[in-house]
């Protein structure tokens, strides 16, 4: 393993929000169009200039975003641009193109896209469970933002979005939770069943539908339009918190139904972590998703989940080619292996 | 079964949506799912549903008028809208309004708009209110046939939307 190769992580893996046993983290996306102007999706090119400029200008104007530095998607290296997608920051439609820039704060207490689907997209991401306090930091990015800009609203519809799927608030709030015992007892597709009948969507942050790689799902708002935004986060941190109960009870019956089952499982899953030669992506989200059950559960010391949150960034490809400086595809479950022992070990010292 | 929007062929897929507690099926063949734009992504799905629902439910009987109407700044037609199920524009939510309503209705199960509304928009929102007010009052005094009045009126009314554009 290449010596002390720094990696600055996102604040949010260190898992020292509420609750983040269960909820790793918490998002809320705000959408926000500039007024009378066209969308992202159908600019040319002066238009994506101009819109480029104000928006530049509403942060180079305003001492609230003095620490903020603006990336032009179009100058980074497809190298860093696959370490932003890894990391969950931007999403592959927003690799290409003219006039898209991210612009982040400092210690990423949150980021700000330009042009993606709408023209303005504010991103806060935290540990655990906060979403109240989330908005609240949203809230005022919105607000300073707005100083020097005139954003698309309408009394009617609130603030008008480029998907209709947006409109009014303008926030999306989600939820990156683990649920291993609701999927060990079966009951996820129960599960999918009771949110989506109230509004909310639920899907496999990994992989598609119910079928979730590592067991991380994403819970999030449907609705956007007619409800305040207190009501949003309100309900959806209810919603959590429910299912926050769910797997707890879940968690449980497991240990208490057959502790033999679970704890064989999860050092299993440890060994191979710490001996294999060769690991593969997927199976290596599944292994790391019993060692986190496996802490909460008290199976496993002397390990924690800011170790495990960081090692599901690691061990994508885009980073394991820049930590080894490698090319070669077929290399990646090998250095993958290498890296997780590592990581591993590092805890134990 | 057959499918409920071509009527020839066996309906294959199957569509189930629960809106809070009302529940709407739709069931269609595989080639008019293709031509309804349904793909494997969770997003797409909810969206193309959107156009089933609106063709199927609520059969347009001025469909002709919509599908000429384009937006007056951006010029998005009703047809780019389906296709790429986005706007162009923040002046679009106008130029469609006879759709929007309804649309929202089906995506969001409200039509109004309740949380945060931008500083800059509120005294806009009372600038609106006044101008309406006033416009009413003009109209009246038009047909009461007071010219001297209506001059007047419309000499506020363009002093608030001169005020207004400055914004």
């Amino acid at each position: 393993m290449p010596k002390n190769k720094k990696i600055k992580y996102s604040r949010w893996l260190d898992a020292n929000g509420p609750n983040s046993n269960i909820v790793i983290s918490s998002r809320l996306r705000i959408a926000r169009n500039l007024d009378r102007t066209q969308f992202p999706s159908i600019a040319n090119k002066t238009q994506t200039q101009n819109t480029v400029k104000k928006i530049n200008n509403a942060i180079n104007t305003n001492p609230f975003f003095k620490s903020c530095t603006i990336n032009t998607i179009n100058k980074l290296s497809e190298k860093t641009k696959n370490l932003m997608m890894e990391r969950d920051i931007i999403n592959k439609d927003f690799l290409h193109g003219y006039g898209k820039e991210l612009i982040i704060a400092k210690n990423e207490q949150y980021n700000i896209l330009v042009n993606e689907e709408d023209h303005i997209r504010i991103q806060v991401i935290r540990s655990g469970l906060q979403l109240s306090d989330i908005w609240n930091t949203a809230n005022t990015i919105d607000n300073e933002l707005e100083r020097n800009l005139n954003f698309a609203f309408s009394e009617k519809y609130g603030y008008l979005t480029a998907c209709p799927t947006n409109i009014g608030t303008g926030i999306r709030a989600s939820v990156m939770i683990h649920l291993p015992a609701l999927k060990l007892l079966t009951q996820i597709g129960n599960l999918f069943k009771t949110i989506q009948q109230i509004g909310f969507t639920i899907r496999g942050f990994y992989g598609e539908g119910t079928d979730a790689i590592g067991d991380i799902y994403q819970v999030s708002n449907q609705i956007t339009l007619g409800l305040t935004e207190k009501e949003i986060i309100n309900n959806i941190t209810n919603i959590t918190n429910q299912i926050i109960n769910y797997e707890i009870n879940a968690r449980k019956e497991i240990i208490e139904k057959d502790t033999l089952s679970i704890t064989d499982k999860v050092w299993r899953s440890y060994g191979i972590l710490q001996y294999a030669k060769s690991l593969n992506l997927i199976e290596t989200m599944n292994y790391i998703s019993d060692l986190r059950l496996g802490i909460d559960l008290d199976i496993l010391k002397n390990i924690n989940y800011s170790m495990l949150n960081r090692s599901y960034i690691l061990i994508q490809p885009g980073h394991l080619k820049s930590i080894y400086s490698e090319e070669s595809e077929s290399n990646l479950n090998i250095l993958r292996a290498d890296i997780i022992k590592n990581n591993l070990k590092e805890v134990y010292k | 079964m057959i499918c409920e929007i071509c009527g020839n062929a066996e309906a294959t897929i199957h569509i189930q949506e629960i809106l809070n507690t009302k529940t709407t099926e739709v069931h269609l063949c595989e080639s008019c799912a293709k031509n309804k734009g349904l793909k494997d992504s969770f997003d797409s799905l909810q969206f193309s549903f959107v156009n089933l629902i609106n063709d199927i439910v609520n059969p347009q009987d001025n469909t002709e008028e919509i599908i000429q109407i384009k937006c007056s700044l951006c010029n998005t037609s009703y047809n780019d809208f389906i296709n790429k199920r986005l706007f162009g524009c923040s002046e679009c939510y106008n130029s469609f309004k006879d759709f929007i309503p309804s649309l929202l209705r089906k995506l969001h199960s409200h039509t109004k708009h309740i949380g945060k509304i931008p500083s800059k928009s509120l005294s806009m929102i009372k600038n609106i209110d006044r101008i309406e007010t006033i416009t009413k009052r003009l109209k009246n005094a038009v047909e009461e046939e007071n010219y001297e009045l209506a001059a007047r009126l419309r000499d506020e009314i363009k002093y608030l939307k001169d005020k207004y554009a400055k914004k």
